[in-house]
């Protein structure tokens, strides 16, 4: 199959040469009909053709057509004009603006449409609405931007991982990520990092500057043609063209610095010690000690945990792990070209510095994008992108070498040690900054994302477009830890892994585009794909090395781990889809696929996905002929079915593995067979209407959906004397329902311009069965029956007793009697990480050269566990340092505090609770830019086109209740199972806040 | 130029269309197999194929949650009443220090679930011992019935209330699989036994394992390392269970089990060919079995438990993570000279630890000769008889090793001191405790709170579990 497509392309490419089409140049010039001014931009197609080309600046076209063709002129916002040729070698067209429709064209899945006939749930993000974010990847970029889609940076370690939900969880143990298609061809978004180390992020490989738009596929009328992987919504990134004219070049830049959104207070060092002799004096664990004959009295007591108590250093450990970052990035691009041949060359590099020392993200990419049309019929075309990423990675955060877990160390104890002047290495727990001294986790990354298509003009309105696309990721990580380091200790150790994903598709597809008569309009696309993913991953590791100037493996003394493996996993679709207009109003959208997958039982290979879609555009209406102020109005309503296929690529199987005793191979039983496994289906149902008003000065829509989630691929707990702990089976359902609410509109317009775009959604997720099963994850969450996805589930603190100080917890559910006896409560649902509603707010601003744009984004309702607050907001239970609300601690009978008695190490309130549940609700100033766009007069001179200055600022303002760092937060965890992603969320554990990020930039056109 | 538009408008079309119609080949490409495991189908249907498991059943006592960690941790730790203190962060260690367990605690799930992981591992092996080749097939057999027999008494030892002499004991233990798992469905969903019936199935898998195991010169070549389970490593095993099965000295029924505890002791004393290590320090941080091992678990450097978080030398040892300290009250307890308190050194910082697991990749033994010797003597000394040889001479055995002088009478508190002091963190605290009916600071012997909780896990996943009494 691979064989004779490959086969097939090469021919194409070779026959495609010789072939010259007996061809003659049209050219022209297109006008705006109102006020004849030139219009750049504007689409000239041979009609029932994909060959055309677009006006330069001065409206003027050139086209080589054969025949006696009719040319189609299009632009946003005008209404089409088609134009017969005739024997006229010069076409000039006045085009008449277009008060009704919204004529934007969108990306879908195997081709585009027209904003207008869409009858599906599409979000549409365009580049330059994201162009210049000071973040590495794209997806942070669109946060806040579109309804239905929750974007989570878990932490602000540069180059990680982030969540992205469309219309919630539809998974508690699948992945729940989507399906990321660039141009047209599905790439890996995985991550690819080592194992015991948080999540890397793949799409950070991909330049956001390079982004001509993102469309997300939220419903299952959109994204069933993507079928059993389009549960979870897919997002289809394409990338930036050429287009015919003059070559334009655009050159960015821009510099600036990052902080830490916020800082937590910890106590200082006398605080700190009334508190820590407060805690010992009242302490039953100090007077077991006395008791035992361990210690003599409470002072060497405390000699035996901090000796530093007599004589105390002052520390403020926080401030040793941030920075104030740099930030760099240059864009140089250049796009244009001739109708035959258009281009688009991209190069940027980007540098971008972590808030916490030791944390740094760099990636140089190049792009290069061509098509051309070989004759009138045939066009080709090739995308190759290379990027080279450099990510310098910190510890995860649940390790003891993590930057930020140095807050837990007392400020009584000295940073630098006065006898040695090196870093103290006595503290509490291993002091981080010895890590950042000694030890580098380095993970460099190449990433080609290259397609090359072939697109073939049958006859009129029939088109064949093969593609072949490659995804080829190859990451290596280098990690060394210092002598000096707790891991590194003795003699320093060093871990090297390299991992190949190879990951390539070819997508084959016919396009039938049929007018018939005037009131029928239909499209019909038919086709099929193949994909395979390989993974090559090799480690090793090594310890014992002659000194810490020799960091890679070849040093060490002694290879101490290794291991190579592969994996794959393959999938063969069939799809289709045919849209049906009927008088340019009813619109019917029917679309399915069949998937086989490499993944699945013997006895549920396939799958098959359809969904339909129906659009009644209402202001076409006769009885709405006379509302001139409704530029559109259509209902429109969507359901299908979609799957979800990401789970473990052979969970299918019953199957040994080896393990080896002594020296000596052998095996051991891995899984148990279950041949009857398949894709989780969500059933969804949308319901939307879409308006425009006042020549869609007002503009927006409404929506509803519900997606039910069925034969959940759930990694089941097995009694565990099966000797098997889970099993993914296909149990349960889950639901999401939900509103969402798009408002844009131009609220000024003339030489002062004002717009503005408001999004929520609000998103209800409800796991309805999961046959008794409780999955439990992170720190406190679970997934439980009748609860959303995640829920807090623990211990309900019920504050203080006033009389003693004694930590109380709520006896039961729904009860209110309490008692200090931690194991007699009894643990319940607490709190719920899933937000009620999250959405954003975009204003921009226009006068003379000014710009300037403003994006709030909001998230309510979701509440944070801090997992670490048992150690740090403890009542100085242990050593380590407090945060200072822990002042506010119980002291004498009467106290009405939240915070209980202060005895050392008698656990008094430290076990697991909601006491440290928190409202994690926040407003945040996610972006703000101010430009200033020079005179075309004054930079004429210098032959420039365009020079743009700006200062910008991310997350520069945060508006919550959370105490700790940051409220978007969500810590990843060391693993990184799907579980522990999807179930373990909303919680805080010594996790690094977001970057504050200011820059200034420059964009030089010419 | 006709023929290449001919193509192009024919040709190719025709063969779009053949790519979407797709063909059988498609179909192939589905068709995916792992790189790094085999199906579970052809696993065990060649003598290779099924000794190769046997080793994966030692791998799996080998794992930080049983013999290289936690079932050493879990005694130590909730048998302490301040000989070692945990001071580190861990909260599963510190709720078994502190003997507050709460059922969710991930240590308690781990060793359940690695140990029925082993068991499965084993009935595989029992069930399909019929392919091995006929001389090596009592051999497979033997060592995988010391593997069940092992794990279900440590099982059994954790997860219940003590054994009472000459009871019903018809107290819960936990529940016995003899079958392999080939599919998941209700009936994995099982009861537990009484301790009773677990101690039967344990002495009997072991008593059985004795009488097929071959002697150690008879081990194939394989295992000459000493890796594999012999004859004499059930019958240590058996004395232990008969020893911990008599209770504490002086109640009515203890006669029987001390006769056979001391009987399985002398067998491996008499006939083992074991012999103590010269210096007591040389038993320890060995990457071969010693004279004195009857039964280690072998470590490699690529085993690696005690690198991470788990193993005993990430807890115990100066050199790792440290979290246990030995206190400094019981550093006095050993007479002046005694060897043995030099393997709980003073790191850096004058804290004292525990040395015997000081690398983490040496073997760790898990019953070595000297214990022989301690149960042979106590067996005698309270049954009344001299089996091999006098409590006396038993016990100046142990005490010439170590350096000190030798004893001229010996009480039975003696050799319990003697015991104490020998087999130190070596895991036995808490069993002993319980067997000698000693309390845990406030605790008596059979608190439920010195019993580990039945795994939260577990109880949520199989309804017929019932959960230990201190843990509802």
């Amino acid at each position: 199959m691979k064989r004779h497509l490959l086969l097939c392309l090469i021919l194409l490419t070779v026959l495609h040469l010789s072939a010259v089409g007996q061809s003659r140049t049209i050219s022209g010039r297109v006008t705006s009909a109102a006020d004849g001014t030139p219009l750049p931009g504007v689409s000239v197609v041979v009609k029932g053709t994909t060959t055309g080309a677009s006006t330069d600046a001065n409206g003027r076209y050139e086209l080589n057509v054969s025949g006696n063709p009719t040319l189609v002129f299009s632009f946003v916002g005008f209404l089409n004009r088609e134009v017969p040729v005739g024997a006229s070698s010069t076409i000039d067209v006045a085009l008449a603006e277009d008060t009704k429709t919204i004529s934007e064209v969108v990306v879908v899945g195997y081709g585009t449409q027209e904003a207008r006939d869409v009858v599906g749930s599409i979000a549409s993000v365009k580049g330059e609405e994201i162009a210049d974010i000071p973040v590495p990847s794209v997806e942070s970029a669109i946060q806040g931007r579109v309804a239905g889609v929750q974007i989570t940076s878990g932490s602000g370690k540069v180059g990680q991982g982030i969540k992205v939900r469309v219309r919630g969880s539809a998974s508690v143990t699948a992945g729940n990520q989507p399906l990321y298609v660039v141009d047209g061809i599905p790439i890996t978004s995985e991550n690819q990092g080592i194992e015991n180390n948080e999540p890397t992020n793949p799409l950070a490989d991909l330049n956001p500057n390079d982004i001509e738009s993102i469309e997300i596929l939220k419903d299952a009328s959109s994204s069933a043609i993507y079928g059993s992987r389009a549960s979870n919504g897919v997002v289809l990134i394409t990338t930036k063209r050429g287009k015919a004219g003059k070559t334009a070049f655009n050159f960015d830049y821009s510099t600036g610095f990052s902080k830490p959104t916020n800082k937590v207070e910890f106590l200082n060092s006398a605080e700190y010690l009334e508190l820590f002799n407060e805690s010992v004096a009242n302490s039953e664990l100090a007077q077991l000690y006395i008791d035992f004959g361990l210690v003599a009295d409470l002072d060497e007591f405390k000699d035996a945990f901090l000796p530093e108590w007599r004589n105390p250093a002052y520390s403020n450990w926080q401030d040793q792990v941030f920075r104030t970052a740099g930030y760099n990035q240059f864009d140089l691009t250049a796009s244009g070209g001739t109708e035959k041949t258009r281009f688009y060359v991209g190069g940027s590099y980007t540098d971008q510095e972590g808030i916490l020392l030791g944390n740094n993200f760099k990636r140089a990419s190049a792009r290069i994008n061509i098509d051309h049309n070989a004759t009138d019929k045939l066009t080709i075309g090739v995308n190759f992108s290379l990027a080279r990423t450099v990510n310098d990675r910190v510890a995860d955060d649940n390790a003891f070498a993590t930057p930020l877990q140095i807050v837990a160390l007392p400020p009584v104890q000295p940073i630098i040690d006065p006898e040695t002047g090196e870093y103290n290495t006595n503290t509490a727990y291993y002091n981080g900054l010895i890590e950042i001294r000694d030890a580098f986790r380095k993970s460099i990354g190449y990433r080609n994302l290259s397609t090359i298509y072939a697109s073939y003009n049958i006859v009129p309105g029939l088109t064949f477009r093969s593609e072949l696309g490659l995804d080829l990721l190859n990451q290596g990580e280098n990690t060394y830890q210092g002598r000096e380091t707790q891991d590194g200790a003795p003699a320093g150790a060093a871990e090297s892994r390299s991992v190949t994903v190879l990951n390539y598709t070819t997508n084959n597809f016919l396009n039938y585009l049929k007018q018939i008569g005037e009131i029928h309009n239909v499209e019909t696309t038919l086709g099929m794909s193949f994909q395979k993913s390989e993974t090559e991953a090799n480690y090793v590791s090594g310890i014992g090395f002659p000194s810490d100037d020799f960091k890679r493996i070849t040093n060490a003394a002694e290879i101490n781990f290794g291991t190579s493996e592969g994996t794959e996993y393959s999938l063969l679709s069939y799809f289709a889809r045919v849209n049906y207009k009927l008088l340019d109003k009813y619109l019917l959208s029917l679309s399915g696929r069949l998937d086989g997958s490499s993944r699945f039982g013997a006895n549920n290979r396939y799958g098959f996905f359809p969904a339909v879609g129906v659009g009644w555009i209402l202001s076409e209406e006769p009885f709405f002929q006379g509302a001139e102020f409704l530029s559109l109005l259509k209902l429109r309503a969507s359901y299908g079915f979609t799957g979800n296929d990401n789970i473990g690529n052979f969970d299918a199987r019953g199957l040994y593995t080896s393990g080896s005793y002594a020296g000596n191979p052998g095996i051991i039983p891995l899984s148990v067979e279950n041949p009857d496994l398949k894709w989780e289906t969500t059933e969804q149902l949308d319901l939307g209407i879409n308006f425009g008003l006042f020549k869609n000065r007002i503009n927006g829509g409404v929506e509803y959906y519900q997606k039910k989630t069925e034969d959940l691929l759930l990694a089941v707990q097995v009694p565990a004397t099966s000797g098997f702990a889970t099993v993914t089976r296909n149990v349960g359902n889950l639901e999401n329902k939900g509103v969402e609410v798009t408002l844009n509109t131009e609220n000024l317009v003339g030489a002062f311009t004002w717009s503005s775009s408001f999004n929520i959604a609000f998103n209800r997720n409800k796991i309805t069965n999961l046959n008794g099963q409780v999955i439990t994850s992170g720190a406190v969450n679970r997934a439980v029956e009748g609860q959303p996805i995640g829920v807090f589930y623990t211990f309900k603190y019920a504050g203080v007793d006033p009389a003693n100080g004694d930590a109380l917890y709520y006896l039961r559910a729904g009860s209110d009697e309490t008692t200090n006896d931690y194991g007699a409560a009894e643990q319940q649902v607490v709190g719920d990480p899933n937000p009620d509603y999250v959405g954003g707010f975009y204003n921009s601003f226009g006068f003379k050269g000014f710009d300037l744009s403003l994006l709030l984004q909001f998230s309510y309702g979701n509440e944070i566990y801090n997992n670490a607050g048992r150690f740090q907001s403890a009542n100085m239970d242990y050593i380590d340092n407090q945060t200072r609300d822990q002042l506010n601690r119980w002291r004498q009978p009467g106290d009405i505090t939240r915070v209980p008695q202060a005895r050392f190490g008698d656990a008094n309130g430290t076990g697991t609770s909601s006491r440290w549940l928190y409202d994690g609700s926040y407003l945040r100033g996610k972006t703000i830019t101010l430009g200033y766009t020079l005179p075309a007069a004054l930079i004429g001179k210098f032959h420039l086109t365009r020079v743009r200055v700006y200062a910008s600022g991310q997350n520069f303002f945060t508006i919550t209740d959370y105490p700790g760092w940051d409220p978007e937060v969500d810590t990843p965890g060391t693993e990184v199972t799907n579980q522990r992603q999807n179930v373990g969320i909303g919680v805080d554990f010594y996790t690094t806040p977001q970057a504050k990020t200011i820059t200034f930039g420059v964009n030089i056109g010419f | 130029m006709r023929s290449y538009r001919y193509i192009l408008t024919r040709f190719f079309p025709a063969l779009g269309l053949c790519m979407l119609l797709g063909t059988s080949s498609c179909d192939d490409e589905l068709e995916v197999d792992p790189q790094q495991s085999i199906d579970a189908g052809q696993a065990l249907t060649t003598s290779q194929g099924v000794q190769s498991a046997l080793i994966g059943a030692y791998e799996r006592l080998q794992g930080g949650p049983l013999y290289s960690g936690d079932l050493n941790l879990m005694s130590e730790l909730l048998g302490s009443t301040g000989n070692l203190i945990w001071g580190g962060t861990f909260l599963t260690y510190r709720q078994l220090f502190q003997k507050q367990i709460t059922t969710d605690n991930a240590v308690v799930a781990n060793t359940w679930i690695r140990a029925y992981s082993a068991i499965n591992v084993v009935n595989n092996v029992i069930k399909a011992v019929g392919v091995v080749d006929e001389d090596q097939r009592d051999e497979v057999l033997g060592e995988a019935l010391f593997i069940r027999g092992l794990v279900y008494f440590d099982l059994v030892r954790f997860y219940g209330l003590p054994y009472e002499p000459g009871q019903q004991n018809t107290q819960l233990g936990v529940p016995i699989v003899l079958e392999p798992t080939t599919v998941l469905s209700n009936a994995n969903n099982v009861p537990r036994n009484t301790v009773e019936e677990v101690y039967a199935q344990a002495i009997e898998d072991l008593t059985r394992a004795r009488d097929l195991l071959p002697d150690r010169a008879n081990l194939d070549d394989q295992k000459e390392d000493g890796a594999a389970a012999n004859t004499y490593a059930a019958s240590a095993v058996l004395a232990r269970i008969y020893l911990q099965q008599a209770g504490e000295p002086g109640n009515s029924a203890e006669g029987p089990y001390l006769t056979k505890a001391a009987e399985e002791a002398n067998r491996v004393i008499e006939q083992g060919g074991f012999a103590l290590v010269e210096d007591f320090s040389g038993e320890f941080n060995n990457s071969q079995n010693t004279s004195e091992d009857i039964f280690a678990i072998q470590q490699t450097v690529q085993s690696n438990a005690g690198q991470s978080n788990e193993g005993l030398a990430t807890f115990y040892s100066a050199n790792e993570r440290a979290e246990i300290e030995v206190a400094a009250s019981f550093l006095t307890e050993f007479e002046d000279g005694d060897e043995r308190a030099e393997v709980l050194y003073l790191d850096d910082d004058d804290v004292a630890r525990n040395g015997k697991y000081d690398v983490y990749s040496a073997n760790v033994p898990i019953i070595r000769l000297a214990e022989m010797y301690l149960i042979r003597a106590e067996a005698n000394q309270r049954l009344g008889t001299a089996l091999g040889a006098t409590p006396l001479e038993d016990i100046n055995t142990i005490r010439s090793r170590a350096d000190i002088p030798s004893l001229t009478s010996v009480s039975l508190d003696d050799i319990l001191r003697e015991r104490t002091l020998e087999l130190a963190f070596e895991g036995q605290l808490l069993h002993d405790l319980k067997r000698l009916r000693r309390d845990v600071g406030d605790l008596p012997y059979n608190a439920g709170e010195l019993v580990l909780p039945i795994p939260l896990r577990e109880i949520n996943a199989n309804p017929s579990l019932v959960q230990n009494e201190a843990y509802t």
